[in-house]
């Protein structure tokens, strides 16, 4: 490809080159004839009477001497002197002489002369002899083609300058390849490496297909190697088996009468029975629950089409499970494979999720309504006493907080959720923050005919810490202490502080089970207690408490009796942690 | 001359304080408590059934449900009207409504004068000649 066009580029630059030279050559040739066919006529004039002379006194060397002195003068290429017979007497070129002497008689002219490079020259009382003189022109054409040699060197050169130059592009890609060949034979790169850019034209197609079509055959090669490594017997079923069982899903092969012919240890595990021992029996009589049964039994008829899913719980209560099978019927031999998946924490947080949802509206729209109801009576009767108008303002100030903190809340949660959840440090007086605390209580424990107690130190540290945050965790914790405290109960806020803040928060409200009480701090979680669920809550409050204290370096715990009340502990080191020092 | 008396039911004390003194003002005679079982035992209390029960949807103790079938359960009030006020994003089910025969649903937030006009049309105006 690449010798075909520096072929033909050649050839286009040596025809051009040859017409140039023609007509150039053609040009100067007819010049130097003219102009030596002149210098001829005068150069014989010239050495005329010179030849008459020496042939007079028979002198072979002063003929010799003149015809070399008007060769001289008229710069001719050559000069010769020849009797009739054609007896060279002189010549420029010495060697050329055929005469030894001149003879007393000439010889006649046996060549007419042309009197343009022959002419007779008369010498006197003895006959004629001929000058033959060759003129600059012969001279002229071969300068010419010296010139003609120069300038087929120099476009020969500006020729291979191109050529080079053209070639070095062409080249590049094959530069490319062997670089690209290199990495990939160290084993840098893919075969896919070496694939060129479009850009390159023709030789980047006709190179990438072959690259393509030699990775195909590199990919074939490998699977079949793996085949056949694959193929090894024992050695194959031994780790397929162990790859197998130690999946954490359950995976069962039943023969057309739904009889296991095959199951893993979790499959075993989630049909209470042990791998061996459920070989060979029947697959539904591990299926309590009828409805999946009944589906179940469809799969082993349905002759290879379709695909079942069935969901069943298992076991009682809390110790019970939500499984997934999903089944489908074997190609061909009959049968069918099962998938079964322990789906229960995912049901688990589902609800959570859902009930979250429907608590989180619940708790919006009540604020909502009261904003609401008020503001439409300040609006309705705009000549209210002062003290209704300001106690319905309150009341509206006292929602919108409500409001507030249960967005708040929301979204410090998503923060949590997403890992953004930031402090913002400052010094926070706390005195300050406990007086905040009890104005904002005080109305709701007042609704409930509550006690609420403050017991402070007469002297609180300032501390440092996300203010915004430890009100949120603290009002958490007491506004659930106030909600799940009977009418008439005592809450009771105790604060210490000696090497760390320690805020004990007690209530006699409805306690807190036991098994309960490792999993209130969890996200969406709400005792089981029925008293619990007749009370709105998110189920977000504590855990948001315990991960802004952990922020701070403490923690929020519980300890509780039921039916008597429960008191949790907000601990936070005074000093701020090395983790908060930014 | 019959005065008619409405039972407002919720344990947002806010909602009964605001309801009740709006109906007072109409004439009404108004009976609050805080959640359903107050409700049953003032109901058990009165010489007569309300006119019509205002009831809020989840409460403490014995939510508007469970008072709701309670209700229709006891021949003194199994006609008596109630209106179930339900923060719950969704409506309540055909099969919760058709069980406690509850006609009447506002949902939270609602607007006063809308439950007004309900109220008005349930058990018609406070007073009116017998």
């Amino acid at each position: 490809m690449v010798s075909g066009v520096l072929v033909m580029n050649t050839a286009i630059v040596a025809c051009a080159m040859a017409a140039l030279w023609i007509v150039v050559g053609g040009v100067r040739h007819e010049e130097a004839v003219r102009a030596g066919d002149r210098a001829a006529a005068v150069v014989a004039e010239m050495v005329r009477s010179d030849l008459e002379k020496s042939f007079a006194e028979q002198d072979l060397a002063a003929a010799r001497l003149a015809i070399a002195k008007a060769a001289h003068a008229g710069a001719l290429a050559g000069c010769r002197v020849s009797l009739g017979d054609g007896a060279v007497v002189a010549d420029l070129d010495a060697s050329a002489v055929t005469a030894k002497s001149i003879p007393a008689e000439l010889p006649p002219l046996t060549i007419e002369p042309d009197s343009r490079h022959t002419f007779a020259v008369d010498i006197a009382g003895k006959g004629k002899v001929l000058l033959t003189v060759e003129p600059a022109g012969a001279i002229a054409r071969s300068e010419w083609l010296e010139y003609g040699f120069g300038g087929v060197c120099l476009g020969a050169i500006i020729l291979l300058g191109v050529v080079s130059v053209r070639a070095q592009k062409r080249a590049m890609p094959v530069t490319m390849v062997q670089s690209a060949l290199n990495s990939v034979h160290a084993g840098e790169k893919e075969l896919a490496a070496l694939e060129l850019a479009d850009s390159f034209g023709g030789i980047a197609t006709a190179w990438n297909g072959m690259v393509r079509e030699l990775a195909t055959h590199r990919a074939r090669a490998r699977f079949e190697s793996v085949l056949t490594r694959r193929a090894q017997p024992g050695e194959r079923d031994e780790a397929m088996g162990k790859m197998v069982d130690s999946l954490w899903h359950g995976i069962v092969a039943v023969d057309e009468e739904m009889r296991i012919r095959y199951c893993n240890g979790a499959a075993a595990v989630f049909l209470s029975g042990t791998r061996d021992g459920l070989l060979g029996t029947p697959l539904l009589e591990r299926i309590g629950d009828p409805q999946a049964r009944e589906k179940l039994e469809k799969l082993a008829n349905s002759k290879g089409r379709g695909k079942i899913v069935v969901e069943m719980r298992t076991g009682e209560g809390d110790g019970g499970a939500v499984l997934r099978i999903s089944g489908r019927p074997g190609s061909g031999g009959g049968g069918a494979m099962l998938l079964i998946e322990d789906v229960t924490q995912q049901r688990v947080a589902d609800r959570s999720r859902n009930a979250f949802v429907e608590q989180a509206t619940h708790e919006l729209r009540t604020p909502l309504t009261n904003v609401r109801l008020y503001v439409e009576a300040l609006v309705e009767k705009p000549d209210a006493d002062v003290g209704t108008r300001s106690q319905h303002l309150n009341i509206i100030n006292q929602e919108v907080r409500r409001l507030e903190r249960i967005v708040g809340d929301m979204l410090s949660v998503s923060e949590i959720e997403a890992g953004t959840l930031k402090l913002a440090i400052h010094d926070i007086r706390l005195p300050a923050l406990f007086s905040d605390m009890e104005a904002e209580f005080a109305g709701p424990a007042r609704a409930k005919n509550i006690t609420l107690r403050f017991d402070l130190p007469p002297k609180l540290p300032t501390i440092v810490g996300d203010r915004d945050k430890l009100v949120l965790a603290l009002t958490n914790v007491v506004g659930n202490a106030i909600k799940y405290t009977p009418e008439g109960g005592t809450v009771k806020v105790a604060v210490r502080a000696d090497d760390s803040l320690v805020i004990d928060v007690a209530d006699s409200g409805i306690g807190i089970a036991a098994e309960d009480a490792d999993r209130i701090f969890e996200r969406f979680y709400r005792a089981k207690d029925p008293r619990v669920e007749k009370i709105v809550g998110t189920g977000l409050g504590l855990a948001l408490a315990r991960e802004v204290m952990r922020l701070h370096g403490g923690d929020v715990t519980v300890q509780s009796v039921p039916d008597r009340g429960s008191t949790f502990s907000i601990r936070m080191p005074l000093k701020a942690p090395l983790s908060m020092a930014a | 001359m019959s005065t008619k008396t409405l039972l407002i039911v919720d344990d947002e004390a806010c909602i009964t304080f605001m309801l009740a003194s709006r109906f007072r003002e109409l004439g009404y005679e108004v009976i609050t408590a805080g959640n359903g079982e107050e409700a049953m035992a003032i109901v058990r209390s009165l010489p007569q059934a309300p006119t019509a029960v205002i009831s809020d949807f989840q409460m403490p103790r014995k939510d508007g449900l469970q008072l709701a079938r309670e209700l229709r359960s006891d021949p003194r009030t199994e006609a008596t009207p109630v209106i179930m006020l339900t923060a719950r994003g969704h409506r309540l089910s055909p099969r919760e409504l058709q069980e406690t025969g509850i006609q009447h649903v506002m949902p939270k937030p609602f607007s006063a004068r809308e439950l007004q006009s309900m109220i008005l049309d349930v058990c018609g105006p406070a007073r009116e000649a017998a």
